[in-house]
């Protein structure tokens, strides 16, 4: 934005309001502090005209050079006063005027007016801009310098409308109430006060930054046995003999299994995988063998003795040959495994699971389409690398339950899974999950729990640990998927898309875990975020000899969307249009549908805006140049597109309970595992109670006997969903306050309102009651009491969702689009490395609650994107074994590798999402690789086809190796 | 992988000495540690017993003389070779090389001396030694041995140390002193990686040395070209010297392409 100098007239004395307004709490601050800041964001320096308290303000500010702090002596003469004031120092061409008790005036309002009175030449020169909402005047205004002088002159009165109206003044219309939102009276102010759109600090900011928070590991006490497992060497192999007399005999050892010990299968969606390798080993990594011992040392020095026999088999590598008639079927029984009705496994073959979409009749609309492209596009599997490796600990308890402590995502789906797969009824399991150190889908699903809980059941209830290394957690925990796509792509000679032939082959390695529901989301969305009528689409999820792959940030729309946008830039190519205006073109609409044929509602994002403002922040170019040291730039643009891969009646619960003292508690089965989800429902009680959010916690761990049921902390859901719970739970407390309330305040209930720690009469507010006299029950003042204690309940499943048809993919499977769009900009060194430099997201997200928070989400999942598309893949041998099974070799971004990220939110509501808002923690992975892709192939002149794009892949590429 | 041994910590080099002949290949040497706790703990080695040397009497920092050129001792460090300003006046390779090596927090423990008895083919402090002409001086119980560098890497993590002896120093000609050179090292990612390549070059009295790592199962030097050499030529004898392999890094054809490549950007920087 154009340099403007902002005067904040901050001089008045508040006189209706009771207490001085400018110093009031708001935000993580004050409403002084937060309309400077709001003001710094649009402007570079702020001049804080003062008069009441001046000193205050001047001694509150003194640190910031940005913020010059005007002392006005007569300000009790009114606005104009201060405002001749403040424009006496404006060095600016044009500058804006604020006021200091408009904490709701953000910093779009300012580019708003600013953008609305940039037209130069206009005759006669416009002199002031103000924003207009629903017909009310509103701030910021925009004063031209050149009014400075009348503003000097003016006598007559010194209201601000008085001299606009003198003055060639236009007005912009905007859609944000917070241009006209100030208060006057107590009641307002608590109205007004908004906890949303604030960087509130992170709940457990300060236990994680000190490292008093303790993660599952942290809880290890006297007398817990350890276990350590030992890992297949081989991809394949027929497991002859285990012999495990010397383990056994190894001091300190408790016990020693193998897969014979027991018959359970284990699975996600579908049983298939033993808790150790029965008979035959699938893949490099997969547990054979475990030894329990009184401490880690001996259990790993007894793993040593075991002696395993193999007979290595032919491993299974490559998607092609595992589909093919001739391809060992590594899953006989395929057909006797339970697995859920919404998957699709083809006994027989390696095929375990297959969407099918059938939209209109591709084949026919590609025959003739003007222009096709087809290409092929694939990536090796990977790893989510969180920070914390899977750790697990389970005992028996002295009723005989079983008490599992786990980092993982999902803990009733932990509870019902162990339940199902060990035939323990629900009623004796307890599930306790406290902080996780970042999961990324790879601890959505169950894993080590079974084997933990398989152990201490074997070892008479005794405590047992199983905690992965980082190279166990690696290979032999899920990882993610890799992929084979086949496109083609049809459009109009003019770009307008008309069909698309789509197969997927997911990688899903040796068990199918959550990649079949992976396969069943990229199917789903195969399109990415565009208006195709004619769509035919297979997506498969295939067994192989791989390491088996999991849930992973993006589920299936980052693999989709990558070989998509590499098929749009081919098209692009062909077509010799700009990649941005193609997409553009096809940017799918509200009204359009999706490739499962169910329609995008009023809730859909703007695509469109996403595009344009990506666009803008990397200063949009469709060609590569060279800069001043000769190296090579060049940019990429993809869009994106998320619905939510979760069964259709998907729910969250939450409890609101009160303290003797009036304070709130939420609890949910939502898992705090660093995305912050616990300080965003803060915020949204706070904002729902109107109270202040040091008044509210939110309960940090899950533990399934007393949390309310939550379906996983997963699927970018638990803002939206948990958060629709919370405001649940806070109508249900509220409508018992008031209950409790209108007989001492002697009113109807309706008449009552809750808002800053207090129940009052709406319309007159000298009728209340503070939270805490009620909350627990009334007390009159003879003793007698009514009430008891407020419990709020509140609830949230999933609306209208329908499971898919088999056979045309028909259905919703959707709770809400987000859509967005990503700019990566690439410099190329000399040697043929390249460095990302910039990295830019838009995402509609209908409502930023927290800005950091939000922000801090879509950075991550940008580095994220980077590493998966520049490194993060497994390298394989031969024989299918991992050779990057470390992070010595398994290379993650570093920070010094991180370029300048350009992150931006949009906010068109999502109706039925918690104030508006939908998800957006995966999110802003999905387009970098296509993004990426499309800059580098344009740097180097040579269409990238593959993953992951390393020095040595380019230099194969330029050369025209394979 | 958890594992005990014994610690000890002697005092004098003497001691030292009566230790190593006492516990030979039993032991293992312990300075800055980046390497060793490393292959402790992945169960490479699984030694008895630890000798640390930082408490060794003399055996830190670095000096300079005419007679013994550049010095360095059992623990000094990769960042103690960076800050001294005697090797970044005079010995520009040895720095270049030096700072390549891992991070700054790793260099602040990882020693020189660590650093080539580990004989990795990609060591990053080879290369520089190679091409300066330095000398080990091995010390044991029944004396010293003085050798040059390319006599001193035999195998991939193989020395020509004897169990019962130790790297005491490593001199630096004074007649190495000024010469021009430069180090290149092909990374898989930006910062700190094990190299996948690396080259160095030096322009000695008209002659020219080069040194490459990670080409070959030790640190290779192709030395005495003549300074003017054909920029293929010195190409090829490099090449001929080398035999790189395919590893989970990257291949073999990769590895001989940028060695090329580095050998003729740094031959145009040197000659320059």
């Amino acid at each position: 934005m154009t340099d403007f100098d902002c005067v904040v007239a901050a001089a008045g004395a508040s006189s209706r309001m009771g207490e001085w307004k400018l110093l009031l709490p708001w935000g993580r601050s004050t409403v002084v502090e937060t309309v400077v800041e709001n003001a710094l964001k649009a402007c570079p320096r702020v001049f804080l005209v003062t008069g009441f308290r001046g000193d205050e303000l001047a001694a509150k500010f003194a640190g910031n050079p940005k913020v010059v702090c005007l002392s006005h002596n007569a300000w009790k003469q009114g606005m104009v006063s201060s405002l001749r004031r403040g424009a006496a120092e404006v060095t600016t061409r044009r500058f804006f005027v604020a006021l200091a008790d408009m904490p709701l005036v953000t910093p779009a309002l300012y580019e708003r007016v600013a953008e609305a009175c940039s037209e130069e030449g206009q005759v006669p020169a416009i002199q002031a801009c103000r924003p207009v909402f629903q017909g009310k005047p509103g701030h910021p205004v925009l004063f031209d310098r050149s009014v400075i002088a009348a503003i000097t002159a003016w006598k007559e009165g010194e209201s601000l409308k008085g001299l606009l109206s003198t003055l060639n003044t236009v007005t912009v219309e905007v859609q944000d109430a917070g241009a006209v939102q100030d208060f006057d009276i107590p009641s307002d102010y608590n109205t007004a006060r908004s906890f949303l759109g604030v960087s509130l600090p992170r709940d457990d900011a300060q236990g994680k930054t000190t490292g008093a928070i303790r993660f599952t590991d942290d809880f290890l006490r006297p007398g817990m046995l350890h276990a350590a497992v030992l890992a297949s060497p081989h991809a394949h192999a027929r497991i002859l003999s285990v012999n495990t007399e010397q383990a056994r005999a190894a001091p300190g050892v408790r016990g020693v299994f193998t897969g014979a010990d027991w018959t359970n299968l284990i699975g996600l969606y579908m049983g298939d995988k033993p808790p150790l390798a029965r008979g035959k080993v699938r893949y490099h990594g997969e547990p054979v063998a475990v030894v329990v011992a009184d401490d880690e040392a001996s259990a790993q020095t007894a793993l040593r003795l075991l002696e395993v026999n193999y007979q290595p088999l032919p491993a299974l590598l490559s998607l092609r040959q595992a589909l093919s008639a001739q391809a060992e079927v590594l899953h006989p029984e395929l057909g006797s495994y339970s697995h859920i009705p919404a998957i699709f496994p083809e006994p027989g073959s390696n095929v375990a699971h297959r969407t099918k979409i059938r939209k209109g009749d591709a084949q026919a609309a590609l025959a003739i389409a003007e222009v096709v492209v087809e290409g092929t596009f694939s990536f090796p599997p990977g790893d989510h690398a969180a920070l914390e490796p899977r750790a697990v600990q389970a005992e028996l308890s002295g009723e005989g339950r079983l008490v599992v402590r786990t980092s993982t995502q999902s803990p009733f789906g932990v509870r019902t899974l162990l339940a199902r797969s060990l035939g323990i009824p629900e009623l004796q399991i307890e599930v306790l999950v406290g902080a996780v150190g970042g999961g990324f889908g790879g601890k959505a699903g169950i894993q080590l729990e079974p084997l933990a809980c398989l152990l201490t059941q074997k070892l008479g209830g005794r405590p047992v640990r199983l905690v992965n290394s980082r190279e166990a957690d690696l290979i032999s925990s899920p990882g993610r998927p890799g992929l084979e796509a086949h496109i083609r792509l049809g459009s109009q000679k003019d770009g307008t898309f008309v069909a698309a032939e789509i197969e997927f082959l997911f990688d899903s390695g040796a068990y199918a875990d959550y990649a079949v529901n992976v396969a069943r989301a990229a199917g789903y969305a195969c399109t990415g975020p565009y208006r195709i009528p004619h769509v035919k689409a297979d997506s498969l999820c295939v067994y192989t000899n791989h390491p088996f792959a999991t849930a992973f940030r993006g589920f299936g729309h980052i693999e989709l969307s990558y070989a998509m946008e590499r098929a749009v830039d081919l098209l692009a190519d062909k077509l010799g249009m700009d990649p941005a205006e193609l997409r553009l073109l096809n940017a799918i609409r509200p009204g359009d549908t999706t490739p499962s044929n169910s329609v995008l509602d009023a809730n859909t994002g703007n695509l469109a805006a996403c595009l344009q403002t990506v666009q803008r922040r990397l200063g949009w170019r469709a060609d590569r140049w060279t800069d001043q040291q000769g190296k090579v730039h060049a940019q990429g643009i993809s869009t994106f597109w998320k619905a939510p891969a979760i069964p259709t009646f998907t729910d969250a619960g939450a409890l609101l309970t009160f303290a003797e003292d009036g304070s709130v508690t939420l609890a949910t089965g939502v898992v705090e595992l660093g995305q912050g989800a616990h300080t965003g429902l803060r915020q949204m009680v706070a904002e729902a109670l109107k109270l202040d959010p040091s008044r509210i916690r939110v309960v940090p761990q899950v533990d399934t006997d007393t949390s309310p049921h939550d379906w996983a902390t997963a699927a970018s859901r638990s803002l939206f969903m948990a958060g629709r719970a919370a405001l649940d739970a806070v109508a249900d407390a509220v409508r018992q306050i008031k209950k409790i309330a209108a007989q001492p305040l002697r009113c109807p209930e309706e008449d009552l309102e809750v808002a800053g720690g207090r129940v009052f009469v709406r319309d007159d507010p000298r009728y209340s009651l503070p939270l805490e006299k009620i909350v627990l029950g009334y007390v009159y003042p003879d003793g007698n009491a009514i009430g008891g204690p407020v419990i709020g309940r509140g609830k949230y499943i999933a609306r209208h969702l329908t499971h898919l048809d088999p056979e045309t993919g028909e259905g919703r499977p959707g709770l809400e689009w987000t859509l967005g769009a990503c700019g990566i900009e690439v410099e190329f060194a000399q040697d043929g490395g390249f460095r990302v430099t910039k990295a830019a997201c838009t995402m509609d997200i209908g409502k930023l609650i927290n800005p950091d928070l939000a922000r801090g989400q879509v950075v991550g999942a940008l580095a994220m994107g980077i590493g998966f598309s520049t490194r993060e893949s497994f390298v394989f041998d031969q024989k299918g074994r991992v050779l990057n099974a470390s992070l010595r070799d398994f290379k993650l971004l570093r920070f010094g590798e991180e370029p300048e990220y350009f992150v931006d939110f949009l906010e068109t509501p999502q109706g039925d999402g918690p104030f508006g808002a939908r998800g957006l923690g995966e999110q802003g992975i999905i387009g970098v690789p296509g993004a990426l892709a499309q800059a580098v192939s344009r740097a180097v002149g040579v269409n990238v086809v593959d993953l992951p794009l390393t020095a040595e892949a380019l230099w194969k590429l330029r050369e025209g190796r394979s | 992988m958890l594992q005990s041994f014994r610690y000890m910590a002697p005092r004098t080099r003497p001691e030292l000495l009566d230790l190593l002949a006492e516990y030979g290949s039993r032991a293992k040497l312990l300075a800055g540690g980046t390497d060793l706790l490393v292959t402790i703990r992945a169960g490479v080695h699984k030694p008895e017993v630890v000798i640390d040397l930082k408490k060794v009497e003399g055996f830190s920092g670095l000096s300079w003389s005419q007679t013994d050129g550049l010095v360095f001792r059992p623990t000094t460090t990769i960042n103690e070779v960076l800050q001294d300003a005697r090797v970044r006046k005079d010995y520009p390779l040895l720095a270049a090389c030096a700072h390549d090596l891992a991070s700054y927090q790793v260099r602040n423990r990882a020693t020189v001396i660590g650093n080539v008895v580990n004989a990795s083919p990609c060591s990053d402090m080879a290369p520089a030694l190679l091409c300066l002409g330095a000398t080990a001086v091995l010390s044991s119980k029944s004396g010293e041995r003085r050798v040059l560098f390319q006599d001193f890497f035999i195998g991939v993590k193989r020395t020509i140390l004897r169990p019962e002896e130790f790297l005491e120093r490593i001199e630096i000609p004074a007649a190495s002193a000024g010469v021009k050179g430069d180090y290149r090292k092909l990374k898989r990612i930006q910062g700190h990686d094990l190299g996948i390549v690396g080259v160095a070059v030096a322009l000695k009295g008209g002659k020219l040395n080069i040194a490459v790592s990670s080409a070959a199962p030790t640190p290779v030097l192709v030395q005495g070209l003549d300074a003017g050499i054909a920029v293929e030529a010195a190409v090829e004898a490099v090449a001929k010297a080398t035999s790189p392999i395919s590893d989970v890094r990257c291949t073999k054809e990769y590895r001989e392409f940028m060695i090329g490549t580095y050998v003729r950007r740094l031959l145009q920087e040197v000659r320059a």
